[in-house]
């Protein structure tokens, strides 16, 4: 009997199917177990194979790694990561005190956000940690007599991320570990305190210290995604007017080095107040985002850039000035764009696009505006069919301590300004179609930050025949852009 | 012959342990790999289950998209009545109605799959959404919206304790559904 017990313990244990995990050469076993006929691995064994930290409280537990930690619940799918859940298809199963359990989803969607070497799944029940590979960076210094030009050229193209900080600023790299290479000329002191490698980021990162006379900086990105150019800037020496439409370009006097391609040349600082009347014009995608296309000819992008081209020329012969987000097919960040819109303290911004819908007969322009959670909350709302959110706005307001907005509560505090000018231009674009078409209001992430009225225009659907037709031609396009000019004065005046 | 009995004994019984033990061996390493196919099968599986049990009875109210129409506020969504299997399992029942939502063309593309739901205990519904759900929309803000009102407006109506929305897609939190509509916060 105790023959046939230990036979099927032993073919039971077996039956478990434990997970292999190599590093390097060296094979580690992850013990597994069953809960309710799903397969465990057990989280303790994970931790000391790649060297984690291991925390618990009551029902939860944090694991640390070098780029992050993770949490972890007992009886919960979701395991939270910085500000994201991430939801795996089991849950977490705490068997008891410092004895945890996780799913195979965990090793493959989780555990490698906060590891420093990539998770390499070989086979069922099989993973090798590997190193990352390497990215060699080579930093060039150009010196001008306003600004200093950083120039990052990697031999990989990974994505490289640019973040300032009170008294230095950031260049980190994502992919590949990097080995640097600095340069030997030196940046000008006074406007760059100093250049550093830093070896304790994940993958390497560059540091420059402001100098004294550090005033700001502006970044730009080469067709070629290998280099990233960064301008710093001294003060301006003198108070300029405002700029004529597009600012114009200082000439750089001798270079002492080559410029790197496709640079952008660089933009005269201004104080933010000179820009008093300045209107961010945002045309919709750009770049692999087509926006809505129902050909491979018609693309949302194009469209969207041509207006706002039409509506910043028309803008000329009035007080105001245009500026676009973007003026290449290239494709912008929501966030980025909005972003635009702050720094240059708009007046208003009109985000530019064409609508899409799944039925042909949709037609008309609809212009949007804001709406945040808990916005408007009435009886009605519901059985309007209403997207509403579980935050009440109020609380939002409560807990700004003066100036200090967080960044997607920008535009709170012009949402009435928003569907004013909303209605503004509704009402132009409704008499250029002969439309009765009417302001809507949805959350979206692109308004949600803009300190400024703002809404987007969709200036009629591609996907409806007629629309189409009449969107191709420049003339009908001008109407368009004379019909938002119309109301963006009505509004601003 | 006594000595040779109990020598016959206990090799039967050692072949007799043998055969069991291979036995449950194999019944095990089957039942494993039947749990790892079940998890990997999408989650129709489960109301398929449920249709060995009994037909489509149970009568759902489900809000779809009323083509032509661009305000949320008037006539955006029709009201629609499909039958689903009956379960007292609020999970089971939720992905069916959102299934039955993600049935409707042309809104929703072949591709556009449920990967999970989670109730969570304040009455938020977590809707784990494929890529292609959102990717596969004609684009524009009005499809992003009938695409979340639709499934929003529909679990509502099914399920009392539903009392918002959370949309992921591919299991992640991201900024928009498609590139226009925020779903930072859930929608009621």
């Amino acid at each position: 009997m105790i023959l046939f017990l230990g036979t099927v313990w032993v073919l039971k244990v077996r039956a478990a199917d434990d997970l292999d995990l190599w590093v390097g050469e060296k094979k580690s076993r992850v013990d597994s177990r069953d809960n309710r006929g799903k397969a465990y691995f057990e989280l303790r064994d994970l931790v000391e194979i790649l060297n984690l930290r291991f925390q618990e409280s009551d029902t939860q537990a944090t694991v640390s790694g070098p780029r992050g930690q993770l949490q972890l619940t007992n009886n919960r799918p979701l395991v939270r990561f910085k500000d994201e859940y991430i939801l795996l298809n089991q849950a977490i199963w705490r068997r008891k005190e410092k004895e945890w359990y996780v799913p195979e989803d965990f090793l493959q969607k989780a555990l490698p956000l906060i590891l420093a070497q990539r998770l390499e799944r070989q086979s069922a029940l099989s993973y090798r940690v590997v190193p990352f590979e390497q990215n060699r960076v080579q930093v060039e210094v150009t010196n001008f007599p306003d600004h200093v030009r950083l120039t990052f050229i990697q031999s990989r193209q990974a994505p490289i991320r640019v973040q300032e900080f009170q008294d230095s600023i950031r260049v980190t790299f994502d992919n590949f570990l990097v080995i640097p290479s600095l340069p030997a000329t030196r940046p000008d002191s006074r406007i760059v305190g100093g250049l550093q490698f830093d070896s304790t980021d994940v993958y390497g990162a560059f540091r420059i210290d402001k100098g004294q006379h550090y005033y700001n900086f502006r970044e730009y990105s080469s067709d070629r995604s290998d280099r990233k150019v960064i301008d710093l800037y001294s003060p301006p020496a003198t108070a300029r007017t405002v700029p004529e439409i597009a600012p114009q370009p200082q000439e750089p006097t001798p270079t002492p080095a080559p410029a790197p391609p496709v640079v952008p040349a660089p933009v005269p600082v201004f104080k933010a107040r000179q820009f008093g009347n300045l209107v961010t014009l945002d045309p919709g995608h750009g770049g692999e985002d087509y926006g809505v296309h129902p050909s491979q000819e018609e693309l949302e992008k194009n469209y969207t850039l041509r207006i706002a081209e039409r509506i910043e020329a028309r803008l000329r012969s009035t007080a105001y000035r245009g500026m676009l987000t973007r003026t290449q097919d290239t494709d912008l960040a929501a966030s980025h764009r909005s972003a635009i819109a702050n720094y240059y303290q708009s007046r208003c911004y009109i985000g530019i696009h064409l609508g899409g819908a799944p039925s042909k007969e949709t037609a008309g322009p609809v212009v949007y505006v804001q709406r945040y959670s808990g916005q408007d909350r009435q009886a009605g709302d519901e059985e309007s069919g209403g997207a509403d959110g579980s935050t009440p706005i109020a609380s939002a307001r409560e807990m700004r301590p003066q100036n200090l907005i967080p960044w997607e509560m920008g535009q709170t505090t012009f949402v009435t300004q928003s569907k004013r000018l909303g209605e503004l231009i509704q009402s132009e674009l409704n008499a250029v179609y002969g439309t009765e078409n009417q302001l809507v209001e949805v959350p979206l992430a692109q308004l949600a930050p803009v300190a400024a009225p703002a809404v987007i225009v969709e200036a009629g659907f591609l996907t409806n025949s007629d629309d189409q037709q009449k969107l191709a031609t420049g003339e009908f396009q001008d109407r368009i852009a004379v019909a938002i000019v119309k109301a963006i004065q009505r509004f601003l005046n | 012959m006594r000595k040779h009995r109990s020598l016959y004994i206990a090799l039967i019984l050692l072949i007799t342990a043998g055969a069991v033990g291979y036995y449950l061996y194999t019944a095990e390493k089957r039942r494993q790999t039947e749990l790892r196919d079940s998890a990997r099968q999408s989650l129709d599986a489960e109301a398929s289950a449920l249709a060995k049990g009994s037909g489509p009875t149970l009568a759902v109210k489900l809000y779809l998209y009323n083509p032509g129409h661009v305000d949320p506020k008037a006539e955006f969504l029709n009201v629609a009545e499909r039958k689903i299997f009956p379960t007292d399992d609020k999970i089971l029942k939720a992905r069916q109605i959102v299934n039955e939502v993600l049935k409707s063309r042309p809104l929703f593309s072949d591709q556009a799959v449920l990967r999970q739901i989670y109730l969570l205990e304040d009455g938020t519904a977590v809707v784990d959404l494929s890529e292609q759900a959102a990717k596969g929309l004609t684009g524009g803000i009005t499809s992003e919206m009938a695409a979340i009102m639709s499934v929003t407006r529909s679990l509502r109506a099914n399920i009392p304790e539903i009392h918002r929305v959370q949309f992921l897609i591919e299991g992640h939190q991201t900024e928009t559904f498609g590139g226009h509509v925020s779903i930072q916060q859930p929608f009621m």
